[in-house]
């Protein structure tokens, strides 16, 4: 069964396992109509479980400090949480194994195995999401960005894992803690302005003839728990705190858009799953998906299940595909 | 003895990480754990028995996000009397509950170059006072070499305390004891340990795993296949010396 890799990437605490949560979380909610399901197994489930439980406990406080358990450990400790993809009630075409690791070996000081798994994962992965923490984007004037975010390691991470890139990757620019920068069209597009401003050197690697053609970008806000906003950062010994508090004292965990990376991913992998299909039917130079169509063994549902994700994809309001908008979606 | 710490310091740019190295034999067990719960490994390899305790939350201490600090710390010793009963002393306690984190967490102070730092020799003297503080008995187990599994409740990890107290470590096996959160009960099983406990083993009762044998490696096979031509070619010639 095909296997398609997927990672994260950013910074410590920036919501790297926290997106993985909420993206699933949320998919069984947002994708009614959609005849596709994501099975994680059993080991991936119950610890997606826990830290879902830890997010929702983040609610038990007014003054929202904190998050779920920092991501920890060596390379060779990492866990895999896996998904089958396929259709309902049918067995699963293909596995999604998302790689989290900890922020940590992005920084100058990771170990040489913890720099090169950063970079192998790079050159592996389909698909990047790229966490972006709000707050410190849009906050004391982006004071706090370049030492959150870690800007310039991220570009750094792309530019050496796609020299010479041969195959499509997705990169989905997922800024996170978002709540507070949605409300209104003019915040949504000040969050979009200033991705493009403090990323400009990412997007123009991107668009660079070389990639143009073989990275699809989008950028999808994520509202991570919805009924927590962001109230103000203090400053402790030269370190930002940044403090969030409840809408409301009975304000419940009600995230908004984490399922949007999702749908973009699911595009994605699945046009990459039709893809590979129809090159397995492609001998002695002949086409012969035709008699794969006539049998009843065609992609005609993966293809539906596409134009569906793509119909529930928002787009303005600080979300966007930047480019590469042909490699999300099936020929009409 | 050798002490190995992992934690992490408040600031963003101290993420966790082991001091004064990586555990030289934690990649032998580390994907037993689900290692950010509270977990504990026991292990005998050659000539030196290992034993990890993770996920020790601080009471105390958070990250510059609010979150609480969790603590890893491995211990390495030479596979003798003192390594064994040193390691089932600190493992015994741990599980049934009376191991201090307050104590583990006094001794790990934040700062320095890595985020982090502690004095080795504070950690030995606070290990020699758990085994001081326990009677052991050295009997041999004359069950050692039934594997086991079950729930991660007290109710077992008790039990588990009391064996590791009473009797001797079994000889014939690496992985001794894995007590984690997170972990399947056919990854466990399957990889040979003789006591193992984890939340997604549904038994509330020690259940009896058998032992898997090792599968036949492709030189294993070659070797088996050029042994077995080299009866039969004897066998043919002394036949034929035979015959004439």
């Amino acid at each position: 069964m095909q296997e398609l890799k997927i990672t994260m990437l950013g910074s410590r605490n920036v919501g790297k396992t926290t997106l993985l949560t909420a993206m699933y979380e949320q998919f069984a909610n947002n994708m009614s109509g959609i005849d596709l399901q994501l099975t994680p197994e059993e080991e991936s489930s119950a610890i997606l479980q826990e830290r879902l439980i830890e997010l929702k406990s983040l609610l038990n406080t007014f003054e929202a400090r904190g998050g779920i358990k920092g991501t920890g450990g060596e390379p060779e400790d990492l866990r895999s949480f896996l998904f089958g993809l396929g259709r309902k009630g049918q067995q699963t075409a293909l596995t999604l194994n998302f790689r989290d690791y900890p922020g940590g070996y992005l920084l100058a000081k990771a170990t040489p195995e913890q720099k090169q798994f950063v970079k192998t994962l790079m050159t592996e992965c389909v698909a990047v999401l790229v966490a972006i923490d709000a707050p410190a984007l849009m906050e004391a004037k982006g004071r706090w960005h370049e030492k959150i975010n870690r800007p310039q390691q991220i570009i750094d991470k792309f530019a050496t894992a796609y020299q010479g890139l041969q195959s499509p990757r997705l990169v989905i620019l997922a800024p996170v803690k978002c709540e507070k920068y949605l409300q209104s069209e003019q915040l949504s597009l000040e969050l979009t302005s200033r991705i493009k401003e403090e990323y400009k050197r990412l997007f123009e690697l991107f668009s660079s003839d070389p990639l143009k053609s073989k990275v699809p970008v989008v950028i999808t806000p994520v509202q991570t728990v919805g009924s927590v906003i962001f109230s103000r950062v203090d400053e402790k010994d030269g370190e930002p705190h940044f403090i969030f508090r409840k809408t409301g004292h009975d304000a419940k965990y009600s995230p908004k858009d984490s399922e949007q990376p999702l749908r973009y991913l699911l595009r994605f992998v699945l046009r990459l799953h039709i893809e590979n299909n129809k090159q397995n039917w492609e001998w002695l130079g002949f086409d012969w998906n035709f008699l794969r169509d006539f049998f009843g063994y065609g992609d005609e549902v993966f293809i539906n299940a596409i134009r569906k994700l793509s119909k529930g994809c928002k787009s303005g309001n600080g979300f966007s595909i930047v480019q590469g908008h042909s490699l999300l979606d099936v020929e009409a | 003895m050798d002490i190995y710490i992992q934690s992490a310091g408040t600031s963003p740019d101290f993420d966790y990480s082991w001091q004064p190295q990586v555990p030289p034999l934690l990649n032998r067990v580390s994907g037993l754990i689900q290692s950010e719960s509270p977990s504990l490994v026991l292990a005998k390899f050659e000539d030196q028995f290992f034993l990890l305790i993770t996920g020790l939350e601080s009471p105390t201490k958070k990250d510059f996000a609010g979150r609480v600090i969790r603590h890893s710390i491995a211990w390495i010793t030479e596979a003798n009397d003192d390594g064994e009963r040193i390691t089932r002393a600190i493992a015994s306690q741990y599980l049934q509950g009376e191991f201090s984190i307050g104590d583990i967490d006094r001794l790990i102070e934040l700062g320095g170059k890595n985020g982090f730092y502690f004095d080795s020799s504070k950690f030995k003297e606070l290990s020699n006072s758990i085994l001081d503080s326990l009677t052991l008995k050295d009997s041999d187990n004359l069950l050692a070499d039934t594997m086991k599994i079950g729930k991660n409740s007290q109710d077992l990890r008790n039990s588990l305390a009391l064996e590791l107290q009473n009797y001797l470590l079994p000889y014939n096996y690496e992985l001794l004891v894995v007590v984690t959160g997170i972990k399947s009960e056919d990854s466990l099983a399957q990889a040979n340990i003789w006591r193992s406990l984890s939340n997604l083993v549904k038994s509330e009762n020690w259940k009896t795993v058998s032992k898997k044998e090792e599968d036949l490696s492709p030189k294993k096979l070659i070797a088996a296949i050029a042994l077995i031509l080299l009866i039969v070619a004897i066998a043919i010639v002394l036949l034929t010396l035979l015959v004439r």
